[in-house]
């Protein structure tokens, strides 16, 4: 096989190629190779001769979905072309890399393709290409980091073949979709990739700084395939033979061993950049690679202390638990806005409750909060089941949480903290319990690190929990859970803690924590989580990454603290009403709670909240206030729903709603501004929303709708093209579910088109849509 | 061909109030600003465009080997020989900003979107601007396919003849609409010097 210590050459542009040899615009290029094999055969035969040791096959455009209307299998037009390039290679001992490009549709949250579907779409391609005798694999021209990641893994669960991926950057650095390179090195190293790099994008003088920064992050062999420079008008590409190869040099010389031309490059372009690098010495790569876990477009480095926001654990938290045994994924959404508004670092996410079925869920929470935050999530789950679930929708890389020092979990866990490329956390405890002394903690550390390492997992990539326990049970908690820390710091590993059980029970438990977070950063705390909407604790991590030297020049210091708030300056008293009207958050909030010292809470929804809702509507509908205004009240008016949930789970008393309502943008639509600001004005008259959100098939509205039981459903278009969609979704409500009325708008209904459609009401706006539910809960 | 532009996107402030039904800034300039800045900082705009002959066959008329279907085309393109057709897009990252924005506070959201409208529009201008300058040339008014008749269905057609896909990442969804949802595809007409002069 190819020796990756070495500098390899791989082939250039296949595409331009085709063209040149009489190729017409437009055509699939795959069934031009497959009715034109001689032409395709001189081509790779070409690159054979120019010196490269790789081509790759003419399967860019050979999935499913591209293929569709070509006439021609996915397995067909695989076997065809990599036999082509097999035929051309055997006179030169050269290689035959499968091509894989992207899809040609975008995966969830983007696009609507469901990331296991997009897995199964590139496994037909990886068998058929380890079928058809490919020596390896070659994903190329990713835009989106999940694309890249469901390729690869679909690459390594199908084949044993290798698998090199590439992903297409704009000058700047970034993928279109938002992807860094740092995100897509931590990835894709930790999914096993056996080469990374960077193809098409621009030429190779612009690739430089990007694989000069490439290199800092990974120790896999690099890949560069840049385009021939930029297009002309006239559709050639404006650096030269010459310039291309003293270029390729410069990027040799960088890091990239993997060397070869994406479009506009010729064969010429590969001998003279053969010619050029062969005695090119590569840059060697960083000693040492920092703990980073990511997103798709953000990555956290664990070398300094960072934030894991707690609140998406149900432990204790009534109304988070009601939310997933609900499946209201827009509560859960707004809890990991806040808190990576309020500054943490990295996500926890825990959906363990004895009624729901924990993978399940976990899968659904995870892709959820990943639409809404750009945060690394951290999977929290004993079941093995439902950390693999996580681990393989998390777009980016990830943290377990958590192993223990039992073999049981360790021999099932780590191998799925291996397969994913994760960083694993190990709590100090195993089989006989919690050890009472800071030497059994670390004892059971190292065993949880030599495990790991024997799965290849690298003591950086560690995490070790030396356990919270609680200072009002044992005045010696505290000191034991520090000693082990620093101990177990000197290991190598990182560390971390859930930080609030310290003062499980006693009075003032925030004046406990915070000088407990303080020692433990002090005595080598990496992970604290945290709630990041406590600003005591907030304020303890970033002044201590200020003193511990972690924020250079206190830049992020000055930033948060130099700006001075100002929130209602003239110490104004606004009531509900006021702060309602003039959409005061903080200040409805407050009137709520002064409120709720003298009324009870559904008195202050029906006598206070729904009466200024209504004022606030009929203003809008007067043309006395606007859309902004209006959504701008509904905001405050919602901060004071919240005060009144927060209080009745306190009181154990359970919030009534007003009725079920099923909101969901139909199928085909993508455009849901709309319908959120609906489901915004609706959520405060206190009726139970379930969002679908968009792109929604009919045989899903009504599903949920049979399950609610909902009366009413209210459905949203916003071009004439899926109208089509919505009469047939009112259609399947009326037929399955006739207890359910539905409710349409957007942009191109009218009152005439809902009626044709059938559709029960129609409303012309957010505030029309709060009469209808009224109509239609008038009774309850 | 990616087309360079020479000033900066402008988003108006009116047609951001206007574009959310309201009249001028309606009590809410601070939600107003809060979504220009926000949408400033998330946009990525970049365009693409190509030059093409046009040609008409049996009275239909076709472009880099597709058919522009319909009478408004037709006749928005009278007289014109060649054209342009362009893609532009101002990125992912606003519409995901968006839907967050609408979960938690839907008026920035709100406002966020229709300044972003604004500033496709912009960027649309922007790019023909580029255009007519670099070519010399002078061109009609932007048309997009479900303008008049002509098919949304020639939306791929569009995305391909300026390789959309991979030259600014636009994308298009299986009911044809565009992704990132803030982006515009169009055919501009090259008036012809003699019509130009007149």
């Amino acid at each position: 096989m190819l020796d990756l210590s070495k500098r390899i050459i791989l082939d250039g542009a296949l595409g331009t190629q085709l063209q040149r040899k009489g190729m017409p615009v437009g055509a699939n290029p795959c069934v031009y190779g497959i009715e034109n094999p001689e032409i395709l055969e001189s081509i790779h035969r070409a690159y054979f001769e120019a010196g490269s040791e790789v081509v790759l096959s003419n399967t860019f455009g050979a999935g499913e979905l591209k293929l569709q209307e070509s006439g021609y299998s996915v397995e067909e037009v695989t076997k065809r072309a990599v036999a082509c390039a097999k035929n051309a290679a055997k006179d030169f001992n050269g290689k035959v890399a499968l091509d894989v490009g992207p899809l040609g549709e975008l995966l969830e949250p983007l696009g609507s393709l469901p990331f296991e579907r997009a897995v199964e779409l590139f496994a037909r391609q990886m068998k058929a290409g380890e079928e058809a005798g490919a020596d390896l694999i070659f994903i190329e021209t990713m835009m989106d980091l999940y694309e890249a990641k469901a390729a690869l893994l679909s690459a390594k669960e199908n084949t044993s073949l290798p698998v090199f991926v590439t992903m297409t950057f704009e000058e700047g650095g970034k993928t279109f979709t938002g992807c860094g390179i740092r995100e897509m090195a931590y990835t894709l190293t930790g999914l096993s990739a056996d080469a990374i790099g960077i193809n098409c994008s621009v030429g190779p003088d612009k690739l430089l700084p990007l694989i000069r920064d490439l290199r800092k992050y990974t120790e896999l062999p690099i890949i560069a395939k840049p385009n021939a420079g930029l297009p002309n008008a006239d559709g050639s590409y404006d650096l030269t033979v010459d310039e291309f190869s003293f270029y390729m040099e410069k990027l040799c010389e960088s890091g990239a061993s993997l060397l070869g031309g994406c479009c506009g490059t010729t064969p010429e372009h590969i001998k003279k950049m053969k010619e050029k690098t062969e005695n090119t010495v590569f840059a060697p790569r960083p000693d040492y690679i920092p703990c980073t876990v990511c997103s798709a477009t953000k990555a956290v480095d664990l070398s300094r202390p960072v934030t894991v926001g707690e609140r998406l654990n149900p432990t204790g938290k009534k109304l988070l638990k009601q939310a997933l045994t609900d499946g209201d994924m827009n509560y859960i959404c707004r809890q990991a806005i806040e808190q990576q508004a309020q500054g943490a670092d990295v996500l926890d996410i825990n959906v363990g409750l004895p009624t729901i079925d924990e993978k399940e869920m976990m899968g659904k929470v995870v892709r959820a909060v990943q639409s809404v935050s750009s945060l690394p999530v951290q999977i929290d789950s004993s079941d093995p089941k439902a950390i693999e679930e996580g681990l393989r929708v998390a777009n980016g890389r990830a943290i377990v949480n958590s192993v223990n020092g039992k073999d049981e979990v360790l021999d099932e866990v780590l191998p799925l903290v291996k397969k994913y490329g994760a960083v694993v956390i190990g709590l100090t405890l195993d089989e006989k319990g919690i050890p009472e002394t800071a030497e059994g903690r670390v004892e059971i550390a190292k065993k949880i690190i030599k495990r790991s390492e024997e799965w290849g997992i690298s003591k950086k990539d560690i995490v070790i929990d030396c356990l919270t326990m609680t200072v009002g049970v044992n005045s010696e908690n505290a000191k034991i859970t520090l000693e082990a820390l620093s101990e177990v710091k000197k290991l190598g590993v990182k560390t971390a803690l859930g930080v609030s059980n310290i003062s499980f029970g006693l009075p003032r438990r925030d004046i406990v924590n915070r000088t407990f977070l303080a020692c433990a950063l002090r005595s080598g705390l990496d992970l604290a989580i945290i709630n990041p909407g406590d600003e005591l604790m907030m304020q303890t991590m970033e002044s201590f990454r200020l003193l511990g030297g972690f924020d250079e020049g206190g830049k992020e210091y000055i930033e948060k603290y130099s700006a001075s708030v100002v929130k209602n300056e003239s110490g104004t008293k606004y009531t509900l009403k006021a702060s309602i009207d003039s959409g005061l958050c903080e200040e409805a909030a407050k009137a709520t709670d002064e409120l709720l010292e003298k009324v009870d809470a559904q008195t202050l929804i029906s006598d206070y909240l729904i009466p200024i809702l209504d004022d606030v509507g009929l203003r809008y509908e007067k043309g006395e206030i606007y859309l902004p205004q209006l959504m701008r009240s509904a905001e405050a008016a919602g901060a004071a729903c919240d005060k009144v949930k927060q209080r009745l789970a306190k009181e154990g008393g359970e919030h009534q709603n007003s009725g079920t309502i099923v909101l969901a943008t139909v199928h085909g639509d993508i455009h849901d501004i709309g319908k959120n600001i609906v489901r915004a004005v609706l959520e405060n008259y206190g009726y139970k929303i379930v969002d679908l959100g968009r792109d929604v098939s009919p045989e899903t509205v009504l599903e949920a709708v049979l399950k609610t039981k909902a009366k009413l459903c209210g459905l949203s278009a916003l071009m004439t093209t899926t109208v089509p969609s919505m009469e047939k979704t009112v259609k399947l409500i009326k037929e399955k579910a006739p207890f359910c009325k539905t409710v349409v708008g957007g942009a191109v209904l009218s009152k005439d088109i809902a009626e044709k459609i059938g559709a029960d009401f129609y409303a012309k706006d957010a505030s029309e849509s709060a009469k209808v539910a009224k109509e239609v809960y008038k009774d309850k | 061909m990616r087309i360079k532009i020479y000033r900066e996107i402008e988003i108006s402030e009116r047609e951001m109030f206007n574009y959310a039904r309201c009249r001028d800034h309606c009590g809410v300039e601070t939600i107003g600003r809060e979504a220009i800045n926000l949408t400033r900082e998330l946009m990525n705009p970049v365009s693409v465009a190509n030059r093409f002959p046009l040609e008409r066959r049996d009275g239909k008329l076709y472009v880099n080997g597709f058919e522009l279907v319909g009478n408004s085309i037709e006749k928005h393109l009278e007289g014109c020989e060649e054209c342009f057709i362009m893609a532009a897009t101002i990125g992912f990252e606003i519409d995901k900003n968006i839907y967050s924005l609408s979960i938690v506070k839907p008026s920035v959201a709100l406002l966020a979107d229709t300044a972003a409208s604004s500033a496709v529009e912009d960027l649309c201008n922007a790019t023909c601007e580029s255009i007519e300058k670099d070519f010399g040339v002078k061109l009609t008014s932007r048309f997009s396919p479900g303008y008049g008749d002509l098919p949304l269905e020639s939306q791929p057609d569009f995305l391909r003849a300026v390789n959309a896909g991979k030259e600014i990442g636009l994308t298009l969804t299986r009911s044809l609409l565009l992704n990132p949802i803030k982006s515009v595809t169009a055919i501009m007409g090259v008036i012809p010097e003699e019509k130009e002069n007149a």
